[in-house]
């Protein structure tokens, strides 16, 4: 009953409600992109923070010669761990796959999204065959496919090219991003530690991602041009000065502690850029939803008046209002979510690295809660001032 | 029916401007019943009618409609009561402008304790605006309606539920003299179809056509008295 008595009134002042529902679709769409923007950019983040997060450097040489974990070791004290992407290469059928391979920490941390299967830490491990994913446009293979092939580099006591075999976990979706530590030592954001899944490599290799432990037993993995490098909690600034000092005499590094600023400054961009707008948005639908709320009220209460003589409860007529402001609140989020659904759908949101989010509807949730409160605000009072009596008296 | 005794009501009790408005009056009206209630402007007619009605409260002294004793009932319970036992006609018509004669006879309906589809609802409406003779403007917008037709509507409106009790302030006030005896025939056949009503009125025309008059004066009962009128 008070869904259809609220419906009815919204349609009885409706332009002014269309407006207002409008002005709130933009400040909750502005709010969606504005969280899915951080989460695109902390989706970057996040598998590499524990690393960021922790004394060290991003360090690649000048000479542009690959870095190998025994080196640093070797070169440098008091090292945590040495994180690179490193690579192997198979032929099968004539064709030569590229394996861009991930030291075990880091690939239990990523999980790009896949198109069809699972990224290959959460698969199954069977013996002998090698769990790998492969790009969506090697669309000859599918989830489940084996791929069998001979190693180009078998490791060193091993008797001529090794036979392997690889099963394909999962198909990595088009727009998705996984790191290659390309960039050079410094780095202005952990955007530069990524490359993105827009089609094959440029070189036309087909690629597929493993894990370091599913293949450095049998085959010699190629290291990286650059490595993400962490020191133990408790170094001394000595060492750590030191460290920086023998790294900066022979290549170039971003320390994490400048990568994680980077980081984070890029992560909040978006939300410097968009909050002021969102505020003031918010600002003017508060202020709209106040006075509307105020003249609907008003010009209501005549129809409020009505519906006690008919046998309403003079309290319940609120919840009319209730209704009322739940439908513009309800319409907002369906064209706020259209608004998201298109952009989605046409791919401006991977474009952009927009990423929708449990908070999406966290943040969704709370505006819509204080839109809510806001609205229902001056009804309320108005009602509670004013007794059916007075309001048919006044009409008499 | 009715039994008021005693009723005393002040608007803005304990303030400068506090009002008495009514300060004992008791009556009791039969079933079957057309009273008019009469008196000048501000003698507490309107006051009466409001608390019979139980869209207004009082305290002190009592009133019960078919013998349920109203001071003992809840917020919930009166609400039910207006909405099957009383209905009301006021003389600004009291309606919804932008809505259908249909819809406006539709609204109690939708407070009704027993639910009703909307196909019903329609029927049981269309019923009342037929039996106050403008069935054939159901559709039509009320903003769009003649006076005497507004009336209607809200005569309808008032007794879409068929209560006992049909209560009218000043219901042709805003009314020609032509279309004024329109709306008290109607009152009357109502009233000889069996429900009760109570009618408030300054206008010595309007209380002629009832068999009872209680004139009030100064928030009191001057005179009560019952004709031979038909």
């Amino acid at each position: 009953m008070y869904w259809k008595l609220g419906y009815q009134s919204f349609l009885r002042r409706l332009t002014l409600h269309i407006l207002l529902l409008l002005q709130l679709a933009c400040a909750v769409f502005l709010l969606n992109v504005m969280c899915a923007g951080v989460n695109g950019r902390s989706e970057l983040y996040n598998p590499l923070k524990p690393y960021l997060t922790a004394k060290g450097v991003y360090f690649g040489k000048h000479n542009g010669y690959p870095v190998t974990e025994e080196e640093i070791r070797r070169t440098l004290t008091s090292v945590d761990e040495v994180i690179s992407v490193r690579e192997a290469v198979f032929r099968s059928n004539d064709i030569d796959w590229r394996i861009v391979v991930y030291d075990d920490s880091l690939a239990k941390r990523l999980s790009p999204e896949m198109e069809e299967g699972v990224w290959f830490t959460h698969a199954p491990k069977e013996e002998g065959i090698v769990n790998v994913v492969a790009l969506q446009n090697n669309s000859d293979y599918k989830v489940g496919d084996i791929i069998e092939g001979t190693s180009m580099f078998p490791k060193e006591g091993t008797s001529g090219n090794t036979e392997m075999k690889f099963r394909i976990t999962g198909i990595m979706k088009t727009g998705e991003y996984y790191p290659t530590f390309q960039q050079g030592g410094i780095a202005e954001s952990v955007r530069d530690l990524y490359a993105e899944h827009t089609n094959l490599n440029p070189s036309g290799i087909p690629m597929l991602f493993s894990s370091a432990s599913f293949l450095e037993n049998d085959v010699v993995l190629t290291p990286g041009m650059q490595v993400l490098v962490t020191f133990h909690d408790d170094i001394s600034k000595e060492d750590y000065d030191a460290n920086l000092e023998t790294l900066g005499s022979i290549g170039y590094y971003t320390t994490n502690e400048e990568m994680n600023a980077k980081c984070l400054k890029y992560i909040n961009a978006e939300v410097k850029v968009l909050m002021p707008i969102i505020f003031c948005l918010l600002l003017v639908t508060a202020v709209g939803l106040l006075s509307s709320g105020a003249i609907s009220t008003l010009r209501q209460l005549k129809t409020y008046g009505i519906y006690f003589i008919c046998g309403c409860r003079w309290k319940d007529c609120i919840k009319i209002a209730m209704a009322n402001t739940l439908i513009i609140l309800a319409g907002s989020v369906l064209v706020a979510a259209c608004a998201l659904a298109i952009s989605y759908s046409t791919g401006w949101m991977a474009s952009a690295s927009l990423i929708l989010g449990w908070n999406n509807l966290l943040y969704t949730a709370l505006l819509l809660a204080f839109t809510f409160a806001v609205s229902v605000i001056v009804p309320f009072v108005l009602l509670h001032k004013r007794t059916p009596v007075d309001i048919l008296r006044n009409d008499d | 029916m009715i039994a008021i005794k005693n009723l005393h009501k002040t608007y803005n009790p304990e303030k400068p401007n506090a009002f008495h408005a009514l300060k004992g009056v008791s009556a009791e009206i039969a079933d079957g019943e057309l009273v008019a209630v009469i008196g000048k402007s501000g003698a507490g007619k309107s006051t009466l009618l409001h608390i019979l009605g139980c869209i207004d409260s009082f305290e002190e002294g009592s009133f019960s409609l078919d013998g349920t004793e109203t001071a003992q009932l809840n917020d919930k319970e009166l609400s039910h009561l207006r909405n099957e036992k009383i209905g009301i006609v006021l003389q600004d018509f009291a309606l919804i402008e932008e809505q259908s004669a249909i819809e406006n006879v539709m609204v109690p309906l939708y407070f009704a304790k027993k639910k009703l589809p909307m196909a019903k609802r329609r029927e049981l409406a269309k019923e009342a605006l037929e039996k106050v003779g403008i069935g054939e403007l159901a559709e039509k917008e009320v903003n769009k309606l003649s006076g005497g037709q507004k009336q209607r509507v809200a005569i309808a409106r008032a007794i879409v539920n068929h209560p006992s009790l049909l209560l009218a302030d000043e219901p042709t006030g805003a009314l020609d003299t032509g279309t004024a005896e329109e709306i008290m025939a109607l009152l009357t056949q109502l009233n000889a179809e069996g429900t009760t009503v109570v009618i408030v009125t300054h206008d010595p025309t309007v209380a002629s056509k009832c068999r009872r008059i209680i004139t009030i004066s100064d928030g009191l009962i001057l005179h009560d008295e019952t004709s031979a009128v038909q």
